[in-house]
């Protein structure tokens, strides 16, 4: 049996598209691990492909938009979250997934994210969180942890980082959880939570870096770091995201936010139905 | 005779040529966002930041947009500043340059010149820095890393000018200058430090009706980037071409100062002619491409047909007098440009070429070839091709078509 | 506005604010104008402090408030937070 027999038996393999495998990720970066996760999800919940969308923006995870086998759209540095918007506006019946990275999303797309939370645009945001912007070499970025070290922070990070599920929280968002890739079980069904949820919905992957954040800051190999994640993460249910920081000794995981509101598309039509209701009203009159 | 200082030769690509003379140029403010194939100047910097090897504030800023803005605000305290970007962090900082040019910021800005997306391409082309041609920035193209170290370092003396005052970019191709190693020559640290010199800075009246030193100063206070409307806009507008006409004497002067500390010239700075004296035909190019082309020009040579190159140096501002004066006798000119523009018949090289020569004594035939999109190589047979066209050109004296793909498949 | 207006040599760059904003007269936009009963005021300072342009001044000498009327848009705030009643706006053409 060649490797080309093996990949068509893979269980996922309808998910994929096949021709742009193997994916470009380093050795036990968490991005397959994700995107696994998110596959499982899609596979779970038998979910019509045709109706779903992924869209990514610039970064190592960037790749997936061109991996998974749906409707998907690689967009440029920070873009994702306002082209997911104009899809799910011009289309609401589509089920809109944005996959993309901490650098992407929360720097310079870190604007288009608030904004969306705010007027809870449906929209599921899976953000792959490894610290730093792993493919233009390791810099550090608007998640790099404080002392951290990354190519421009040689001696260690003077910048404080935001706390992802805090500020989407803040925001406004409707689903807000965070989880590393070693709770791949509990990512997955948060991930078909969220996709089955009516909102703005962050998911959060705290997601090893091996060759780049990791190697910088001596967390040792993939194994390493996951071994690291097992020791770290604790799990809660309902943690006041404001004190959910990361640190060295403790990741908190978990859902933060998981609350009902309506969403954005959903008042948009409604008042444009109403509009239309009343002004017909009048021309009958 | 040239008085030349003692150098030495380190082995750098182009982007860390251009670290190294931000460090030695006393460079105040660094501030930039990483992007391919930039990253290695600001990351080479970040040690020297680190190291204490400088005296230089660096931020990282969270887009390229911010990271001009903060080069631009920082410019306007009267110190010296430097950010590095390409591509689509170009075409991001789109509106920032034009309000760097206009506030008269000599910020400094090496682009590593970038496809620009979509498709993604992270190779070399020159579609982002020609697109900011009519930004009001002094535009300089480089061959090779050594050129990058020594533009950079005259770049902030023609940037900060008094009869200038505008920003530069220094532009290098992406990957095959970024990312390649060369021999450098490197003067002393001193030697720059003296050669660039302290920013000065001259007056202006402020709203006091005092005349002040132009930068933020709270001891004099002074208001930079107000509204502007149909009243005195233009006036400004007017300033900022007299400064763009000043740079190009700037420029030959400094760069003929620098030629003789280090004993490099380009050419007078502006334009750079290789074996144009008595050339029938010639190419016309910027960046990586003119080294090529040199070989070729060679080899031609060697078989006895009169062929020459004229490298643009500076784009910005436009040297129409040098262009016209190499190219007129030439009698069949082939203009190669990394970028098009979309429906204008032509690449943006060409149009300014072809421009340059309407006035000229004897026009020689202008034709154009759009190559090396997206980082597509450039070898030497097709540039050799071009040559035999223009040779079909000069013999025939027809031009079958004005504007040609070189390199991309049918 | 000079009637002679400068022209671009002569113009300082990067359009730096080269004449103070005072010269612009935003006293224009009232409608309506504060006036002043001295009789009234119990000196206790609020309108100073609250007129959103600084146009009221206090004059130590004459111990009374002084409207500068280059700079009052006429808002009226002075008038209605005034304890005392002693500002009332009246239209400007009737003053």
């Amino acid at each position: 049996m060649n490797n080309k027999d093996l990949m068509l038996q893979h269980p996922l393999a309808k998910y994929l598209r096949q021709e742009r495998m193997p994916h470009i990720w380093c050795e036990g970066c968490g991005n397959g691990i994700l995107l696994n996760s998110f596959l499982e999800a899609l596979d779970e919940l038998q979910l019509d492909l045709d109706n779903i969308v992924v869209i990514s923006g610039i970064g190592c995870i960037g790749r997936a938009a061109g991996y998974v086998n749906v409707d998907s759209f690689h967009t440029t540095h920070g873009r994702a979250i306002p082209f997911a918007t104009g899809v799910k506006l011009a289309n609401p019946q589509l089920k809109v997934v944005v996959i993309s990275g901490d650098g992407d999303l929360f720097a310079i797309g870190g604007n288009h994210f608030i904004h969306a939370a705010r007027r809870n645009v449906d929209i599921k945001v899976i953000c792959a969180n490894n610290f730093n912007y792993g493919m233009t070499g390791g810099q550090y970025g608007p998640t790099t942890p404080l002392e951290a070290w990354t190519t421009t922070t040689p001696y260690g990070n003077i910048e404080h980082p935001f706390n992802l599920v805090h500020l989407a929280a803040a925001s406004g968002a409707v689903y807000a959880a965070r989880w590393t890739t070693l709770q791949v079980r509990r990512l997955k069904a948060s991930i078909k939570k969220a996709l089955q949820k009516e909102g703005f919905s962050l998911i959060e992957v705290i997601s090893p870096c091996p060759e780049i954040y990791d190697r910088y800051n001596k967390l040792g190999t993939a194994v390493e770091v996951m071994k690291w994640f097992k020791l770290v993460s604790e799990v809660h249910k309902a943690y006041d995201p404001a004190k959910a920081v990361i640190t060295k000794n403790r990741i908190i995981i978990g859902e933060f936010v998981d609350i009902e509101k309506p969403s954005y598309g959903r008042l948009l039509r409604e008042m444009t139905a109403q509009v239309k209701e009343d002004l017909e009203g009048e021309n009958t009159k | 005779m040239e008085i030349t200082q003692e150098q030495k030769a380190f082995a750098l690509n182009g982007d860390e040529a251009i670290a190294l003379a931000i460090k030695q140029s006393d460079v105040d403010v660094v501030a930039a966002y990483p992007i391919t194939p930039q990253t290695i100047i600001v990351e080479k910097f970040s040690e020297y930041v680190a190291d204490g090897e400088v005296d230089t504030e660096f931020v990282c800023t969270e887009s390229e947009h911010s990271a001009l803005t903060a080069c631009l605000a920082a410019s306007a305290t009267g110190v010296r500043t430097f950010t590095a970007s390409a591509s689509a962090g170009l075409a991001l900082m789109h509106e920032i340059l034009y309000v760097t040019a206009g506030c008269r910021a000599p910020v400094v800005m090496a682009v590593t010149n970038r496809a620009l997306s979509a498709p993604i391409n992270i190779h070399c082309d020159h579609s982002d820095s020609m697109v900011e041609r009519d930004s009001s920035w002094i535009q300089i193209y480089v061959e090779n890393s050594q050129e990058a170290y020594d533009s950079i370092i005259q770049a902030f003396r023609v940037a900060e000018h008094p009869d200038v005052l505008l920003p530069v970019m220094v532009c290098l191709d992406a990957f095959f200058l970024s990312h390649t190693l060369e021999n450098v020559q490197v003067l002393p640290d001193e030697t720059v430090q003296k050669f660039v010199g302290e920013r000065s800075i001259p007056l202006v009246t402020g709203h006091e009706g005092k005349n002040v030193p132009f930068k933020l100063d709270p001891a004099n206070p002074l208001t930079i980037g107000p509204l502007d409307l149909y009243d005195y806009y233009f006036e400004h507008k007017r300033q900022q071409e007299e400064a763009m006409q000043m740079a190009a004497s700037t420029i030959v002067q400094v760069h003929d100062e620098y030629g003789q500390l280090s004993g490099r010239r380009y050419g007078n700075g502006l334009v750079d002619a290789y074996r144009l004296e008595d050339a029938d035909i010639a190419t016309v190019c910027v960046g990586s491409t003119a080294g090529t082309t040199k070989s070729v020009v060679d080899t031609l040579r060697a078989k006895g047909v009169k062929a020459g190159l004229l490298r643009l140096r500076t784009f910005r501002p436009l040297p129409i007098a040098e262009i016209r004066n190499s190219l007129e006798t030439v009698e069949a000119v082939a203009v190669m440009d990394r970028s098009n523009s979309f429906g204008g018949n032509g690449g943006p090289i060409y149009h300014e070429i072809r421009h340059a020569l309407f006035d000229a004594q004897a026009r020689p035939h202008v034709v154009n070839y759009i190559y090396g999109l997206g980082g597509r190589d450039m070898p030497q047979s097709i540039i050799r091709n071009i040559y035999t066209d223009l040779q079909e050109i000069r013999e025939t004296g027809q031009v079958n078509s004005y504007v040609q793909f070189a390199g991309v498949r049918e | 506005m000079s009637l002679k207006q400068k022209g671009w040599k002569e113009l300082p760059i990067a359009g730096v604010c080269w004449k103070p904003a005072t010269e612009y007269l935003t006293g224009d936009w009232r409608t309506f104008k504060p006036v002043y009963d001295l009789e009234k005021c119990s000196k206790c300072l609020l309108c100073p402090m609250i007129c959103p342009d600084s146009a009221i001044r206090w004059n130590k000498g004459a111990q009374e408030i002084k409207f500068d009327y280059d700079f009052c848009k006429g808002c009226g705030v002075c008038a209605n937070e005034c304890p005392m009643g002693a500002i009332i706006m009246v239209r400007e053409e009737e003053t």
